[in-house]
């Protein structure tokens, strides 16, 4: 199966007064058609810059220094703004963690949906946009559609918002969806129903999805394979049961054991000691070197390269193989 | 174990007054009505000597307002609570009374390590500000003492002289709870204090107020929406809904012999690390505005259990085994 995105080496670094920050450094990943990848890290890991970079949304001071981003048979870097234009938020459209923000706040939704629609297709009816939109805002379990299509944007909770957030990210019927945390804000059980839909939308339309996020457990359940990153590189990617189930990086190991269900109740949790480096100042070596359980002489100087497990799995560490 | 915090039947109202053309209307007949926010209603427990008591609940379900009447920083429209046996805030005898002494004793470490901070002022001076007020320490023992608490929560002597801005969101994690210890509390109230931090920053942050526990014999209540950290920390949990207490246990019976279909909503909501690719079955609906909760059982529109009692009768908190109760119909 040929990957509907392909991210080879890509590195996006922003030129700030104070340096250069690597928000994403070296990074390379595949979406194949159908699958579900979760994208994991800590704030300030990267994530977020990573699917800006997909659609194109680094501005200045930032700039993607090199890479590939192939989408289908498209190089994104080589393609002109127009032709980029016509692939955000038709074949590859993004959800915001905020629904609040990216709901245009003094236009109904209708007005907002019929514009999206619109702006990728001219020739369609002011009627058959409005049914499209209409019927997409009913699929993602928004009770009484017709009525809700008028609506502004207050009017609606938190998860009725993102839920209209994610009917537009639908509309054009997108090849590739990246949900940048599109649940974190919300309340538990509003999660639950945000990711059973999603979920269920993506599965009966083959529709591809990057789901950015700082929850594990979130993205444990859903995935097909998971790429964490620390301090902007992907430290380990693979199949979701191996990453979760047997994690060999240490910060993997790390996260995992920290999480509360993992240890004992009452007791004290594993915890990763230390916090994430300077963005400004990170070492010559490995980022996670000062926090890692398993450091050696030869971390501090050298970067380690991706390396690849026998089961498949690709890992940034000089020591996990003298391990395993 | 003796009880140390006691809580009867506090109400909290908020009311949002009519404006002028309203009231206009209605000197002549119109029907403005004032809108009337039950946050928290007539909700009752205790909490025990050492205890480490969580409230779970979903945004909107009073567990904040909860916590800052507890605190002693939000007036209390009805109930009373009280401090080792001794009344503390609320209604005695038809008389709202506040005994200031007790404040000290309880203290609260708030959700954003960002906005609870002065930014303006070194973190010498907000740890020493309320123990020099309060003449705990004179202002030659500043320093030592500063150091000290410091030390206390893991952060380096050197840290002092330093701003707010200067630090991570756990380390400014760390500066509040310094705060808050620093009047010497017996309990202290963490309102979503590790909500806000990353995953590996979180299990510092826990492993911190475990220890705390254990080294100042403090009692904990942790409010949070995370039912995962609630779980691990808590001896006891509340579970809330439209500002009323649903159920209250021991951590034990509350996640293994669930009773309310909210709670077992709750947790079923969780994500767990759990690889199985689950299809998530949530439960249907939002949370009801508090300004116009639903008849009967506030829980009931979203029940799949409901029946036409649920619907006109509000169900009160029983017994159902021994110190658990709960508040539903099936039960009955």
């Amino acid at each position: 199966m040929k990957p509907i995105l392909e991210i080879e080496n890509l590195k996006t670094y922003f030129f700030k007064k104070e340096g250069v920050v690597k928000a994403v450094d070296d990074i390379s990943f595949h979406i194949n058609p159908g699958e579900i990848v979760g994208l994991v890290g800590e704030s300030g890991s990267g994530k977020t810059i990573t699917g800006f970079s997909i659609l194109g949304l680094i501005d200045s001071p930032g700039k993607i220094v090199s890479g590939n981003i192939r989408f289908k048979d498209m190089d994104l870097q080589k393609i002109t703004p127009q032709q980029m234009q016509d692939i955000r938020g038709n074949r590859i459209a993004m959800i915001f963690q905020d629904p609040m923000m990216t709901l245009n706040p003094v236009l109904r939704i209708q007005t907002q949906m019929i514009e999206t629609v619109k702006a990728h297709n001219k020739n369609i009816s002011d009627q058959d946009a409005y049914t499209i939109c209409r019927d997409t805002l009913g699929l993602v379990g928004i009770s009484s559609p017709d009525e809700r299509m008028k609506a502004y944007p207050h009017q609606f909770s938190g998860g009725m918002r993102q839920r209209v957030s994610i009917a537009i990210a639908l509309l054009n019927k997108p090849d590739l969806i990246i949900a940048d945390e599109p649940t974190t804000a919300l309340d538990v059980t509003i999660q639950g129903q945000v990711i059973f839909e999603m979920q269920k939308l993506c599965k009966e339309s083959g529709t591809s999805l990057l789901w950015v996020t700082h929850d594990l457990a979130v993205v444990a359940g859903i995935t097909d394979r998971i790429c964490v990153m620390y301090a902007g590189r992907i430290i380990e990617q693979g199949a979701t049961d191996k990453i979760i189930n047997d994690p060999v990086h240490p910060y993997t190991q790390g996260l995992i054991k920290s999480v509360p269900s993992k240890n004992k109740k009452g007791e004290k949790l594993h915890q990763i000691d230390g916090m994430v480096p300077s963005m400004f100042s990170l070492p010559k070596g490995c980022a996670f070197e000062q926090r890692c359980y398993l450091r050696a002489e030869q971390c501090k100087e050298v970067q380690p390269a991706e390396t690849k497990h026998a089961d498949g799995r690709l890992y940034r560490c000089l020591k996990v193989g003298e391990h395993s | 174990m003796s009880t140390i915090i006691k809580v009867e039947k506090i109400t909290k109202k908020f009311v949002k007054s009519l404006d002028k053309t309203a009231k206009f209307i209605n000197y002549f007949g119109g029907s403005y009505k004032e809108e009337v926010v039950h946050a928290v209603d007539h909700v009752s427990f205790d909490v025990k000597s050492g205890e480490v008591v969580g409230v779970v609940g979903e945004s909107g379900c009073g567990k904040s307002t909860l916590g800052r009447m507890i605190a002693g920083i939000m007036p209390l429209t009805k109930g009373s609570i009280s401090f080792k046996d001794k009344h503390y805030v609320g209604y005695l005898n038809d008389k709202y009374q506040q005994d200031h002494s007790i404040d000290l004793k309880i203290q609260m470490i708030f959700q954003d390590p960002f906005s609870s901070l002065n930014p303006r002022k070194k973190v010498i001076d907000i740890i020493s500000e309320a123990p020099i007020h309060h003449q705990l320490i004179t202002k030659q023992e500043k320093k030592s003492f500063v150091a000290e608490m410091l030390n206390k929560v893991g952060l380096n002597i050197d840290a002092m002289e330093r701003y707010p801005h200067q630090f991570s969101g756990g380390q400014r994690q760390r500066v509040g709870i310094a705060r808050a210890l620093a009047v010497s509390p017996e309990v202290v109230v963490c309102d979503e204090s590790v909500a806000a931090l990353d995953v590996s920053i979180q299990a510092q942050i826990i492993n911190l107020f475990l220890d705390l526990r254990k080294n100042m014999n403090l009692t904990y209540l942790f409010i949070s929406h995370d039912m995962g950290v609630i779980e691990h920390i808590a001896d006891r949990i509340i579970v809330m809904y439209l500002g009323q207490i649903v159920e209250i246990s021991t951590t034990e019976q509350v996640i293994n012999q669930t009773n309310h279909p909210y709670t077992k909503a709750l947790l079923s909501g969780v994500p767990t690390l759990d690889t199985k690719k689950k299809l998530y079955e949530p439960i249907k609906g939002e949370i009801p505005s508090p300004l116009n909760p639903p008849s009967g059982c506030y829980f009931h529109p979203r029940c799949k259990f409901a029946t036409d009692k649920c619907k006109v009768e509000k169900p009160i908190l029983k017994e159902i085994a021994s110190n658990h109760f709960s508040a539903c119909h099936l039960n009955d």
